[in-house]
């Protein structure tokens, strides 16, 4: 079988073990919305009876429905393209996720490119100035530091000084009051001010990796043979350093780029509450409190349909991108 | 065949603290094929790097050591020159080499031609007329240019990659070319058309050769002097006939019966021992722990390089006056 076809399939495969999972632990773990409800009308002294079609009314499911009929209503709903309306806002669970998307694409893409430019710059520098011991140590100690700190701890420790105590750079919310949203330059400016102290936690806490594994390749890359004939052949040093070492480190791990974007996603959920920002992290982790499971499981659904769909899109990329990985798949 | 093009001059090579290159002396003489032959270790791609000047950081070089290239009236040492001159003048313009590990030696992730372009580029040489010269380079070499430049690495075979590789080298119209084992991790039949295509290339382009190889058959073949090597020291050096028909250093005897042998069916005679640790190699003659012949004097002190026939020199006592 083709083997894109065949990625490709997998993939589906994978999404839809993900998403019949995830919906499976919402409606299993406890704090079922229709309960927490009826028994509010309960201790206000309505009628048993009375109660549950009030909640049926509202909610639109009964408190007395068994999990796997839940499970499986959810899972329908997402397959068919029906992801429902929010207990909580009483709006379309769709109108909500398409608000909060740009946000948190705008986030991810921008840490992500951010993390993988100075990541890869950090790494080359590793194991280009090698011989430069201070300057490999207190790099190294420094990444070190930030790889073992989860970024919801950063961020915290950065809303409460670098924002709340010193005032440096905005803390709370996506722009100022005074712009006017739009595809204005102040606004713009704003927003990219505002998700300054934001990003630099998504940044710092992911660049580590991606820097330790590129010096890594540098670094094994640097004692091979073709390294040592490009000089032989006068090649400057400028082109040996990017189309010898950085091309070549690179290439292996570009397939990190899903997992970092992955990690990222992860993360907006933390810092985008954190933070007071809009998104489908802060979408989620408002939500998930009020157990408003539409809106969990449609947030849930475009998690794992963006993860699936980075991977796959690494995967399929990985071969145009590294001669290496093309010979062999025909 | 007399003028000299390359003269090394007591050159003594370390890495970190550990000579591994000791004294060596050799010309190269203009359209020759000059060969360094010996077991792997012995420091024969060391003389190769300190001539193209690509040794590692932690290796060096002793400042009487010398490397005297002949192109202009006046010799040239190649290790007191600067860098930039070194560049500009002499790297692949006049001596280019095709480097030992051929099968890794070329960027996995550019095409064969922009190995071409890079290489002209870092010497200024015209684009549009080195892409000519690729073509008639690999057509010299019997690949087809048209399909070859733009493949990967990865997409041709080990000989192929070895043709690539010589054609490469010639670019810039070099006159010595370094070649550090031209035919080892290839198949009999390829090192074959290899060789036959080597002494075609320094015909048509006039070129000389440094060959460096274990491979015998190949030395035998195409190269006019030999230098054996042992311990990073030349230990007998002559014209190729008297190497093979009358060898006198023990460890030259010894090496080519290994190899003769190998026809006869039977195990193949190696020579007892192991070769030497760098650190602690012995006092004396370097062969001695592994000589048949050594005598008390071998182990107190190191023979001397005298001429036993017209041409022939040999390093070892006993051919020496006592
Ligand atoms: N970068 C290096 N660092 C330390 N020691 C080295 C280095 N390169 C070579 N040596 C040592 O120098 C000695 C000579 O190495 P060299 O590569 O010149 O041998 P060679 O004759 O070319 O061997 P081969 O036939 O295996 O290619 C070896 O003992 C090797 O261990
Ligand atoms: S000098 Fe002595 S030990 Fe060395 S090769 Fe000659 S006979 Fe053997
Ligand atoms: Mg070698």
């Amino acid at each position: 079988m083709n083997w894109a076809l065949r990625k490709a399939i997998f993939s589906l495969a994978a999404w839809f073990l993900a998403v019949s999972i995830s919906i499976l632990i919402i409606v299993l773990s406890p704090g079922d919305p229709a309960l927490i409800m009826l028994t509010g009308f309960l201790q206000q002294g309505i009628p048993y009876d009375q109660a549950v079609r009030m909640v049926q009314a509202y909610i639109g499911f009964s408190p007395a429905e068994p999990w796997w009929s839940k499970w499986l209503r959810y899972l329908l709903g997402v397959v068919t393209g029906n992801l429902g309306v929010s207990i909580t806002y009483r709006i379309p669970v769709a109108q909500l996720i398409a608000n909060a998307i740009p946000w948190s694409i705008f986030f991810v893409s921008y840490s992500l490119s951010l993390t993988v430019i100075l990541g890869v710059l950090i790494g080359i520098a590793l194991a280009y100035y090698r011989s430069n011991t201070i300057f490999v140590r207190s790099v190294t100690t420094v990444l070190t530091v930030f790889n073992s700190i989860p970024n919801w701890i950063l961020a915290a420790v950065f809303f409460v000084y670098i924002g709340a105590r010193w005032q440096l750079l905005p803390y709370m919310g996506p722009y100022s009051n005074d712009v006017t949203p739009g595809l204005n330059l102040q606004f713009i400016a704003s927003v990219l001010y505002h998700y300054t102290l934001p990003t630099m936690v998504m940044v710092l806490t992911s660049i580590p990796g991606w820097a330790f594994g590129i010096s890594a390749m540098a670094s094994a890359i640097l004692k091979e043979d073709f390294i040592t004939y490009a000089k032989a052949r006068g090649l400057p040093s400028s082109r040996i350093l990017w189309t010898y070492i950085t091309r070549n480190s690179i290439l292996p791990i570009y397939a990190n780029i899903a997992i970092t974007f992955t990690w990222l996603l992860v993360g907006t959920v933390w810092l985008e509450s954190q933070f007071l920002l809009p998104g489908l992290g802060s979408l989620l982790a408002t939500t998930s409190g009020a157990r408003d499971y539409p809106v969990m499981i449609g947030v849930y659904v475009i998690l794992i349909t963006a993860i699936v769909l980075g991977a796959l899109f690494t995967d399929l990329t990985y071969g145009f991108i590294d001669p290496r990985a093309r010979v062999g798949e025909t | 065949m007399s003028e000299i093009l390359l003269g090394v001059k007591n050159l003594n090579v370390s890495y970190f603290n550990t000579k591994v290159v000791s004294n060596i002396y050799f010309n190269i003489f203009k359209g020759e094929t000059y060969a360094l032959v010996g077991e792997s270790g012995c420091g024969k791609s060391t003389i190769a790097s300190s001539i193209m000047r690509t040794l590692p950081e932690i290796a060096h070089i002793d400042a009487d050591s010398q490397i005297l290239y002949y192109a202009s009236p006046h010799p040239v040492d190649l290790l007191k020159v600067p860098e930039y001159e070194f560049s500009n003048n002499f790297r692949w313009r006049e001596i280019a080499m095709v480097p030992q590990g051929a099968l890794n030696s070329l960027n996995p992730t550019i095409r064969i031609k922009d190995h071409f372009m890079e290489t002209a580029r870092a010497h200024n040489l015209d684009k549009k007329e080195a892409l000519e010269k690729a073509w008639k380079l690999l057509e010299a070499v019997k690949l087809d240019p048209h399909r070859v430049l733009s493949l990967y690495p990865i997409e041709m075979s080990g000989g192929m990659k070895q043709r690539v590789l010589i054609a490469l080298a010639l670019l810039l119209n070099p006159k010595l070319l370094i070649l550090d084992e031209p035919t080892t991790a290839l198949d009999v039949l390829t090192q074959r058309e290899i060789l036959i295509m080597l002494n075609e290339l320094k015909a048509k382009y006039g070129l000389t050769y440094m060959l460096i190889s274990h491979d015998i058959a190949l030395v035998a073949d195409i190269a006019d002097r030999v230098a054996i090597i042992y311990a990073g020291r030349i230990v007998e050096e002559s014209n190729v006939e008297n190497i093979f028909y009358n060898p006198k250093h023990p460890y030259t005897i010894g090496l080519l019966k290994a190899v003769l042998k190998l026809g006869e069916f039977r195990e193949p005679e190696t020579i007892p021992g192991s070769t030497p640790d760098y650190r602690k190699l012995p006092p004396g003659c370097k062969f001695h722990p592994r000589c048949p012949f050594a005598m008390d004097i071998c182990r107190r002190e190191e023979p001397p390089f005298i001429e036993v026939e017209k041409d022939h020199f040999v390093s070892c006592w006993l051919y020496a006056k006592r």
